[in-house]
């Protein structure tokens, strides 16, 4: 029975995902609906082009509408089936239950190749798929309830994973891509919170789906593959912080904003590669968000500041470093090479100089100097000054508004970090409720006024075009 | 490829996959050296909870003074438990850190220290063992009356292991008689 309530609330969370892609696609057809003839007139736009996306439009929002609601019925009766099943497993011989489970799996794919042969029902084969891929996955738990299987747990959504994998290699099906994701997503969180270790093997699995996503060019997916590897990033940290003592942590912390900086470097890299842009845009925005969060937490006057690293951190931040340096050399290179070296290059080449110089005295110093954490305070100020420029001149508002975030965030730190002793306490509270008020007036202005100026150039370029 | 040739592919790989859960079970019930072990309630309030029996037994927890190659162990680590028959049931003997060279008389059973949040065994007296026969499904509302037998008799459970260690529950003993036995169908 438990099973069966399990498989249930599985369905109904790949059903959810399915309404949020279909309404994630609703709001983007309707603004295109409404943007369309905006453009024709403005003259932006033939008017035969416009009629001709709009006629594609409403033939895809058919289509979108059919897939959603063909794998939402799919689901509830595949939800149904499994309920049905496991509420007669008892009165049900062995034999009898190993016909309808590998039964049910053949009749669902014969199933979805009958409807990938028929044109018409090629939307329908994407949910019969998934539904196949989902029973897949109760046959492996069955089975091993059958059979007293008690392995290592973990290996089973593994299992069902990798075939999910396999299903949207060889079909090119994108639910069962998100599926596959999903499951990788709780194995990996299984492996780490059950048996609490640091889970490379994730990598593996991850690398494999990121060669389909290319392969399939399947752009918008980066941003699930993303928040995949922050999800294990983020597994891994309580991992490795419940493997070594508490007193790594900070050094962990440094480990992982120097890597997430390189991720920020591998977006630079891809940027500069035309077939790859989207990529390093969506890479970029997911790194600076943990990197910045990463060296937030090293502004603080008492974390700033470690006096000798243990050997183990030393020797893992100066690989990461030595890979940083690397990579930045190599783009400096790159862009060179390519005519497309800015200005923002050349600055950015040298806070990373600084940056880095900064890490390595910190972390070989022999006693702890407030002086780093003020060092700290100072670098990472100018790098969120250059990310609003970096911003600025690639046209990317979000790095902007992410950077006027954490600026507004760290003066905050700062002021209950020098005033809470100082200050009587009514008046530190009612001094930082006028800051924060200001505050909030003067980088909501400047963030607009930068945020409009991309916005503007965005559109002097569009009409340069035109 | 055509379509349909993929998927055949698919459908064979997925088969194959579950099928190897069933074979590789059944080879090691079907070849495998039987020993019977006492089991112990893990909660003598409520042994048997839900549609499976969490079993609990003598070489789950295995004192580190007796073997002292246990000292030196991580979570995760591979051991392997010597078993020889002493009265009606098994016991260990010596762990081994791999299935080398034993007396005719043992019986090698593989198993995997258990300590999560530990990163070393250090002072404990005791180490926890798996060996994948600690959970027993039986039909829904069956555990109750699994429980009725437990407090008139000894429950034992016959273990089936094979040549790599590897072990299955092979029948459920009330008294050292066959309550429960696995078949293939």
């Amino acid at each position: 029975m438990w099973i069966g309530i399990v498989m249930t609330v599985l369905m109904v969370m790949f059903a959810l995902l399915g309404v949020g892609i279909f309404l994630g696609r609703h709001h983007f057809a309707t603004r295109l609906k409404k943007e369309v003839p905006a453009w024709v007139e403005q003259g932006w736009m033939e008017k035969p082009g416009g009629d001709a996306i709009l006629a594609s439009l409403n033939g895809a929002s058919k289509h979108h509408i059919s897939t959603t609601f063909s794998i939402l019925g799919v689901l509830l009766f595949g939800a149904g089936v499994i309920t049905f099943v496991a509420s007669n497993w008892d009165e049900i011989s062995k034999l009898t239950k190993l016909a309808i489970l590998f039964g049910s799996i053949w009749a669902t794919f014969a199933a979805a190749l009958w409807c990938r042969l028929r044109e018409l029902y090629v939307w329908l084969s994407e949910a019969v798929l998934l539904l196949g891929v989902i029973l897949f996955g109760v046959n492996i738990m069955l089975i091993a309830q059958i059979y007293h299987i008690d392995a290592h747990y973990p290996d089973g959504v593994l299992a069902w994973a990798l075939g999910a994998l396999l299903v949207a290699w060889l079909m090119q099906s994108k639910p069962v891509f998100v599926a596959s994701v999903l499951l990788v997503m709780l194995w990996t969180g299984m492996e780490a919170f059950d048996f609490r270790e640091f889970h490379w093997q994730f990598m593996l699995v991850w690398g494999l789906q990121v060669a389909l996503l290319i392969r399939c060019d399947w752009r918008g997916m980066t941003h699930l593959m993303a928040m995949s590897f922050l999800l294990w990033s983020g597994f891994s940290f309580f991992s490795i912080t419940t493997m070594t003592s508490g007193f790594d942590v900070i050094y962990l912390m440094q480990s992982y904003f120097i890597f997430y900086l390189i991720l920020f470097l591998l977006g630079m890299h891809l940027l500069l590669s035309p077939k790859m842009v989207s990529y390093g845009e969506i890479i970029q925005k997911y790194a600076v968000v943990v990197a910045l969060a990463c060296f937030y937490t090293l502004t603080f006057p008492h974390n700033g500041s470690f006096s000798g690293a243990p050997v183990l951190w030393f020797w893992v931040t100066a690989l990461l470093l030595v890979v940083l340096a690397s990579l930045a050399l190599w783009h400096r290179k790159r862009a060179l090479q390519q005519h497309t070296r800015q200005d923002y290059h050349i600055w950015g080449l040298a806070l990373l100089g600084v940056t880095l110089l900064l890490i390595l005295v910190n972390m070989t110093a022999f006693s702890a100097n407030p002086l780093f954490a003020i060092a700290f305070n100072i670098v990472y100020s100018a790098m969120l000054i250059w990310l609003i420029f970096f911003g600025m001149r690639t046209g990317n508002s979000l790095l902007v508004n992410i950077s006027f975030l954490f600026f507004a965030i760290t003066l905050l730190s700062r002021y209950f970090d020098t005033f809470w002793q100082l200050l009587d306490r009514s008046l530190f509270f009612m001094a930082g409720g006028v800051l924060l008020v200001a505050l909030g007036i003067i980088l909501e202005k400047k963030r607009r006024k930068v945020v409009a100026g991309i916005a503007n150039e965005g559109k002097a370029a569009e009409q340069r075009l035109s | 490829m055509n379509q349909s040739k993929t998927m055949l592919i698919i459908v064979v790989v997925l088969t194959l996959t579950l099928v190897s859960m069933v074979a590789k079970k059944q080879y090691t019930l079907n070849t495998g050296a039987l020993v019977v072990l006492k089991t112990t309630p893990v909660d003598p309030r409520s042994l048997f909870r839900g549609d499976y029996v969490r079993l609990n037994y003598d070489i789950n927890r295995l004192s580190v003074r007796q073997f002292p190659l246990l000292q030196g162990m991580k979570h995760h680590d591979v051991v392997f438990v010597a078993l020889e028959k002493k009265d009606a049931f098994w016991h260990p003997v010596a762990v081994f850190k791999s299935i080398s060279e034993h007396k005719k008389s043992w019986v090698m059973i593989k198993g995997s220290v258990y300590m999560p949040g530990r990163s070393a065994v250090g002072r404990m007296s005791q180490v926890s063992v798996k060996y994948g026969i600690e959970n027993y499904f039986v039909p829904e509302g069956e555990g109750r009356e699994l429980e009725n037998f437990r407090n008139q008799g000894d429950i034992s459970m016959q273990i089936a292991v094979d040549t790599s260690g590897a072990s299955g529950i092979k029948a459920v003993l009330l008294n050292g008689e066959p309550l429960y036995v696995e078949t293939l169908f």
